[in-house]
């Protein structure tokens, strides 16, 4: 896919996303309305920004979104050699990130096909391509399709915490309310969404939700452990467990969380998350064990950005300027909280005063941390500091102290599973 | 376009209709001076090749059996203005088809010269009993 075109294009996915409402309305019969006319004339603004490819794409993700939850679909014609190759290309294309020519080849292998198969791999497809809302009504359509496999409830519930969460939250809770006859793959990440969900609440209340969540992910692991899940998907149980030490820290029983991130590393040794887990709670008071998690962690790959950014700190306090810089950088590429982006930057600025960078370059690190975290008085003085005397002297900079960072890293730590 | 009662499209300043919208509107399809005159840039009314080549929303819902994607009203029809080739040129002797940039398919009409958006309109609405509906 050529850059800035067809899903790298705001103004497609614009239209795209316009184009699924519009659709949602055809099936609801009420396109032909008001309110219809309203948001087709809405999609004439991105269409207007779109080129004939990428408007015949469009047009032929218009005709596959009709096949979303119709009940009148032509039974699979016999599988062909050309059929089962279009899948494996359109496989390939995913992989490469090449999404438009992915559901083209789909397109090709459909009629062979049943069509939950296609619509899974479609929902996969374009979540890929970051267009969750688009995934969440293929897998829910999957889902209807084959009530049976909890998988597709599973990437259901996943897609719509990122496309809606209010709807997942809402969706969450019907199903917590009743998780002992749920799928525990489902119950597990309705939990999941809940616990995320506690961010936003005062802490009175997020201790209570909380502390109800405990039985539920104890629930999850313990029927991971009977159902095969446990050997099957690993990163999923692993990350079960990481959440479960992390509900009893909240509740203030670090005892009991260090032995849930105890087991999740013994069980589980390939699998980063418990590594980060426990890192996180052990840095400042045994900082040399947790730096050991950390750099466990990185070494097994982990897209999380709490190993580098928590290493980037601790060699920024221990004066360690390259590796500072090294695990910086690592953590800004993995970054997606503004926080941690301007602390990052910060971080970066410092090596590079230390390094003896150009000064331009050096305080146009600076102000772009303050992008990322206006007027962080912090950030404000060490690049004042800088600017008055370029002052090369890492100690001579502030720093955020350990209980700072340990707060940031168990807000937002979220083990990645879906 | 939307379709009068005698099968002709209808015009008008607004989505869908022979004409183009004007600021209030908040989708324009022209750049409006305050003096009231068009600005010759890079807007007009916009066309197509043919009917396949628009987005399809553009394009009845009851021809998906012919065109899968056709998301459209069913109360608007596809219409086709004269037979010559789809290239920059005269479409009327006060309107000029201008492609746009990097495409064979789509295109804008645009005033010849610098006129008001009304002479624009109405020259537009002039073209009016030329449309024939095209739907194949």
């Amino acid at each position: 896919m050529k850059h800035g075109r067809f899903f790298n294009k705001p103004e497609f996915r614009e239209y795209i996303n316009l184009l699924r409402k519009l659709h949602e309305l055809i099936r609801a019969g009420t396109d032909e309305t008001e309110r219809g006319e309203a948001l087709r004339e809405r999609m004439d603004v991105p269409a207007n920004s779109l080129d004939q490819e990428e408007i015949d794409f469009a047009n032929r993700l218009s005709g596959d979104f009709y096949g979303l939850f119709a009940d009148n679909l032509e039974p699979p014609l016999p599988m062909t050699d050309a059929a089962q190759k279009a899948v494996h290309q359109a496989l390939a294309k995913r992989n490469q990130r090449d999404f438009s020519a992915a559901l083209d080849q789909l397109r090709i292998a459909a009629p062979h096909f049943e069509p939950w198969q296609m619509n899974y791999v479609r929902g996969s497809t374009l979540l890929e391509a970051e267009m969750p809302a688009i995934a969440a009504d293929y897998f829910l359509d999957t889902s209807i399709r084959q009530p049976d496999n909890p998988n597709f409830r599973f990437m259901w519930l996943s897609a719509l915490a990122h496309a809606s969460p209010e709807t997942a939250l809402r969706e969450a809770q019907r199903i917590i309310e009743n998780y002992p006859k749920e799928d525990p793959k489902l119950s597990y990440k309705a939990a999941d969404i809940l616990f995320a969900n506690t961010r936003n609440l005062p802490d009175n209340e997020s201790t209570d939700v909380i502390r109800s969540l405990v039985p539920v992910f104890e629930d999850a692991v313990f029927r991971f452990q009977l159902n095969g899940t446990a050997s099957d998907e690993k990163s999923l149980i692993a990350a079960a467990v990481t959440l479960l030490g992390f509900c009893h820290e909240h509740l203030g029983d670090d005892a009991t969380a260090l032995r849930y991130f105890n087991q999740g590393v013994q069980l589980y040794p390939k699998h980063d998350a418990p590594y980060v887990a426990r890192g996180i709670q052990l840095y400042g008071t045994k900082t040399d064990d947790a730096v050991r998690d950390f750099t466990k962690a990185s070494q097994l790959g982990s897209p999380l950005v709490w190993p580098y950014f928590f290493l980037a700190h601790f060699h920024l306090q221990r004066g360690e300027i390259e590796r500072c810089m090294s695990m910086a950088t690592a953590a800004l590429q993995r970054a997606s909280i503004a926080a941690v982006k301007a602390d990052c930057l910060e971080w970066i600025a410092i090596c590079q005063a230390c390094l003896r960078f150009p000064e331009s370059t050096v305080g146009a690190t600076f102000d772009e941390a303050l992008k990322w975290s206006h007027e962080n008085p912090r950030i404000v003085h060490n690049r004042d500091l800088f600017r008055q005397e370029t002052v090369a002297d890492i100690s001579l900079y502030r720093s955020p102290s350990i209980d700072e960072l340990g707060a940031i890293g168990r807000q937002h730590f979220t083990p990645l599973a879906a | 376009m939307k379709t009068a009662e005698d099968n002709l499209p209808k015009c008008g300043n607004q989505s869908k209709e022979l004409g183009v919208r004007v600021a209030p509107n908040p989708h324009p399809d022209v750049d409006v001076t305050p003096d009231g005159i068009v600005e010759l840039n890079e807007r007009g009314m916009s066309v197509g090749r043919h009917w396949s080549a628009l987005p399809g929303h553009l394009i009845p819902k009851r021809l998906t059996p012919i065109f899968p994607g056709a998301t459209g009203a069913n109360s608007i029809s596809c219409f086709r203005l004269g037979d010559g080739e789809f290239a920059e040129g005269p479409v009327s002797d006060k309107l000029r088809l201008r492609m746009k940039t990097e495409s064979a398919s789509l295109g804008l009409v645009v005033p010849v010269e610098e006129v008001s958006i009304e002479e624009f309109q109405t020259a537009l609405c002039n073209t009016r009993s030329d449309w024939v509906i095209d739907e194949d």
